[in-house]
């Protein structure tokens, strides 16, 4: 029961199953096995550290052809990112005409996944580059990148772009202009959630073991930090414990109830 | 014991008793300083602060220390709006203000136990004018330094002479039987759609967008002659200067905030209970809500908690269940009237919805009964994205043809209710909280007043909008939204043939001046057919 009020709780950032479901797919794809017959690896850390001290690029991408990069990419947005993408494609499903609105949200989802690959192609590249100048210690590329999230998760640059994500702008309702403005809105949100979910990403590439562990500690903090309302941007560090406390008030709540 | 709250024109004399205490009460609070919890500032801070404007206005010294972190993050900013929990937020908040001025009022040897906040109903004939005592500088004995006197009034409500405010808001809220409507539908009710803590919603609820947003903007205005500087922050640069009423971030402090919300306060309870046995059709009519994320308030779902300080010390924390019975809180008002000014009878009586097939009328199906599952469908748009200015705006509605099938549809169908039609002005942004516009829907070019009055589908405030629309702001710079209910205007064009049009005539006309400058802009201006 309680578990059933903090969902609902959570509003339409949960709502929308075709997205939630897509992401448990794409989750169940990571999972799988390699030893299942036919199964290609498709979780991006993994592929990076699946090279033994590569020497240069050409040999990396020798064994790990860079349309497999880009696949096992698409798959952790789908898994992580994709869920993020909810209360948008709520937004836009609530304010367009009946006929345009698989359209529109097609193209919300187009936009805000091309930047997403686009930023891929770079946040990629890093990871790649950092795994073949670190050689034979795995570590390091993954303590420069936490490093580096860590500061961008205290900055107030990351919080002025995790506040944009919680603007829902009006669209244009007639095409061709309603085409448009969907495509620009995925757009949009795609550099901000790519702008304040960048380095996390980064991290859950370089994580030289347990990268299914890493890619959902990444993906729970970043969903948790959506239930978050916008704040006044500032370096501090504001872990989204949203959900925590909804369960405290509730087991006190519970409690007094039952003392009473 | 039960305290009444009453009519503070209607208690004897301009000075009188209830409000001679409020006033050296307040006086005892403003004489302490921003960090101290028992204090006017930090009172007014509870409800929201921009130290920037009140350093700027004197209300606060800039070298003034601001409380301990964990007090500012404990009680600042916690007002409720464009949310559900506007109303039991505030009630929270008066009652906590009472019982410090009881505090003062004890301390200073007066009649404590039974002092409460007297309302100010502006809907009462002679009653839409600022209270004499709130008016000037003085005591009654003449002497200056009068606490309720603020200098940053300018609104056409804030003078002594009678204002026709029902020519800018009204109180039809008081007859939408819904406290709130399941999202994602159209309606926000009475007291507003569902939210999390704050500003987390766009749209105001019936009551808080009129009278309550109105009001607070028709009290503050703006200043014409004067401009804020160049260096003003948060959007306020060479804007003119605006009355505290007007913005969220000061309204508090301005001493005839409380009596305004004293009066909103009695407009929850007389929407509750009055007039006995009005008509119900669902059992939830005239109810207020028992979803328990509404029970609980935002502390249920992982948000901050409502919390006031105490006078002797400490805070206590409220849920809106604990709100909801003014009674077992201990308070009365002494008449539950909402109004008896033209445009403020609440009538229950049928309208002209469905009269010419003998369906159910609007006003007996506005409200009371449950939404369809069907859920919400846009039907017309602008196709731009207008720019309110000073000068009146007439935009086109483009109107979907099969949508508007639907919905004609829906006026003829023997089995079902027909639709509730509803105006949406999404996405107003701006740089100002001071302004206001009518807004008429479907008005032929040669309209008399009366016919006017006939397409006005409501007034829009601003109050709170240069806030909202602040990109690191709680809406994340999406400003406000908000909704107006236009069945009987859509049931008249229909009926009159105006409807079958590709397009449909949207006047924007500014009643409260917007300065160009302000910048305001409407995302769009939708209609919505809401099937019953």
């Amino acid at each position: 029961m309680i578990a059933g009020r903090l969902l609902a709780g959570c509003g339409q950032v949960l709502r929308p199953a075709p997205l939630w479901l897509s992401a448990a797919g794409a989750w169940l794809v990571l999972a799988m096995p390699d030893d299942i017959a036919g199964h290609m690896d498709l979780c991006s850390s993994a592929l990076i550290w699946s090279v033994p001290a590569p020497e240069s690029f050409a040999f990396f991408f020798s064994l790990v052809p860079p349309s497999t990069l880009l696949l096992s990419w698409v798959t952790m947005l789908v898994a992580m990112q994709l869920p993020l993408l909810a209360g948008t494609l709520h937004h836009v499903r609530r304010t367009s005409f009946a006929s345009l609105r698989l359209a529109l949200q097609t193209l919300v989802l187009l936009g805000y996944l091309a930047v997403w690959i686009a930023g891929g192609v770079v946040l990629t590249g890093l990871a790649v580059t950092l795994r073949l100048a670190a050689g034979a210690d795995v570590w390091s590329p993954a303590l420069a990148a936490l490093g580096l999230a860590a500061l961008w998760q205290v900055a107030p640059a990351r919080q002025r772009a995790l506040n944009r994500c919680h603007r829902f702008p009006a669209i244009a309702a007639f095409a061709p202009a309603a085409h448009l403005g969907a495509l620009r809105l995925g757009l949009d949100r795609g550099v901000w959630c790519l702008a304040s979910c960048g380095p996390l990403m980064l991290l859950a590439l370089l994580m030289p073991s347990h990268p299914m562990g890493a890619m959902a500690v990444v993906a729970l903090w970043l969903w948790a930090e959506r239930l978050e309302p916008p704040a006044r941007p500032a370096w501090a560090f504001r872990p989204p414990l949203r959900l925590l406390r909804a369960l405290a008030w509730h087991i006190r709540t519970a409690a007094d109830r039952r003392g009473t | 014991m039960v305290r009444v709250r009453q009519n503070v024109f209607e208690l004897g004399s301009d000075w009188a008793d209830p409000i001679l205490w409020y006033a050296r009460g307040v006086k005892a609070m403003k004489a302490r300083p921003l960090a101290d919890p028992t204090g006017w500032t930090f009172y007014a801070a509870i409800h929201g602060i921009d130290r920037w404007l009140w350093n700027f206005y004197s209300f606060t010294k800039p070298t003034e220390p601001a409380p301990a972190p964990q007090d500012v993050a404990r009680f600042w900013d916690q007002c409720q709006h464009q949310s559900w929990y506007f109303l039991p937020w505030h009630r929270g908040y008066l009652m906590a203000l009472e019982t410090q001025i009881r505090a003062e009022i004890a301390a200073l040897g007066g009649p404590a136990d039974d002092w409460a906040l007297p309302y100010w109903n502006y809907f009462n004939t002679g009653q839409n004018r600022l209270p004499a005592a709130f008016l000037t500088p003085d005591w009654p004995d003449g002497k200056g330094d009068n606490p309720l006197f603020v200098t940053q009034r300018w609104g056409g409500l804030a003078t002594a002479t009678p204002y026709p405010i029902w020519t800018q808001t009204n109180i039809k809220a008081m007859q939408d039987a819904d406290f709130t409507v399941p999202q994602p539908n159209m309606s926000t009710g009475f007291g507003g759609p569902e939210t999390g803590f704050s500003w987390s919603g766009d749209r105001s609820g019936g009551i808080e967008n009129n009278p309550h947003n109105m009001v607070h903007v028709l009290v503050g205005g703006q200043n014409d002659s004067q401009t804020f500087p160049p260096d003003a922050p948060n959007g306020l640069a060479n804007q003119p200067l605006e009355g505290v009423m007007g913005d969220p971030n000061a309204a508090a402090l301005d001493p005839i905030f409380y009596l305004h919300h004293s009066n909103i306060d009695r407009l929850w309870q007389s929407w509750n209970v009055f007039p006995t046995g009005k008509p119900r059709t669902n059992p939830t009519d005239w109810m207020n809500p028992t979803a328990p994320k509404w029970a609980g308030g935002p502390a249920s779902t992982g948000e901050r908690a409502f919390c006031m300080p105490k006078p002797t010390g400490g805070y206590v924390t409220y849920t809106p269940s604990q709100m909801q019975d003014i009674a077992a809180l201990g308070y009365a008002y002494d008449d539950l009237t909402p109004g008896t000014l033209q445009g403020s009878a609440v009538s229950m009586a049928s309208a002209g919805r469905g009269m010419t097939s003998g369906r159910p009328t609007l006003a007996s199906t506005k409200g009371g009964r449950a939404m369809s599952s069907a859920g919400p469908e846009l039907m017309a748009a602008t196709a731009d994205m207008p720019v309110a200015g000073s000068a009146p705006l007439r935009l086109a509605l483009r109107i979907e043809p099969q949508v508007r099938t639907r919905l004609t549809n829906s006026f003829v169908a023997v089995e079902a209710r027909p639709d509730r039609v509803f105006l949406m002005l999404e996405n107003i942004t701006g740089l100002t909280n001071a302004g206001s516009f009518a807004v008429y829907l479907g008005l032929p070019a040669d309209a008399d007043d009366s016919t006017r009055q006939a397409h006005l589908a409501g007034g829009v405030s601003m109050f709170g909008l240069r806030k909202a629309s602040l990109a690191d702001g709680p809406h994340g710079g999406g400003g406000i939204s908000v909704t107006l209910e236009v069945s009987d205007i859509v049931d008249r064009l229909h009926l009159s043939g105006a409807l079958g049009g590709d397009g449909l005539a949207v006047d924007l006309v500014p009643t409260v001046a917007i300065p160009d400058s302000a910048q305001v802009r409407i995302g769009r201006i939708s209609l919505h057919r809401q099937p019953a």
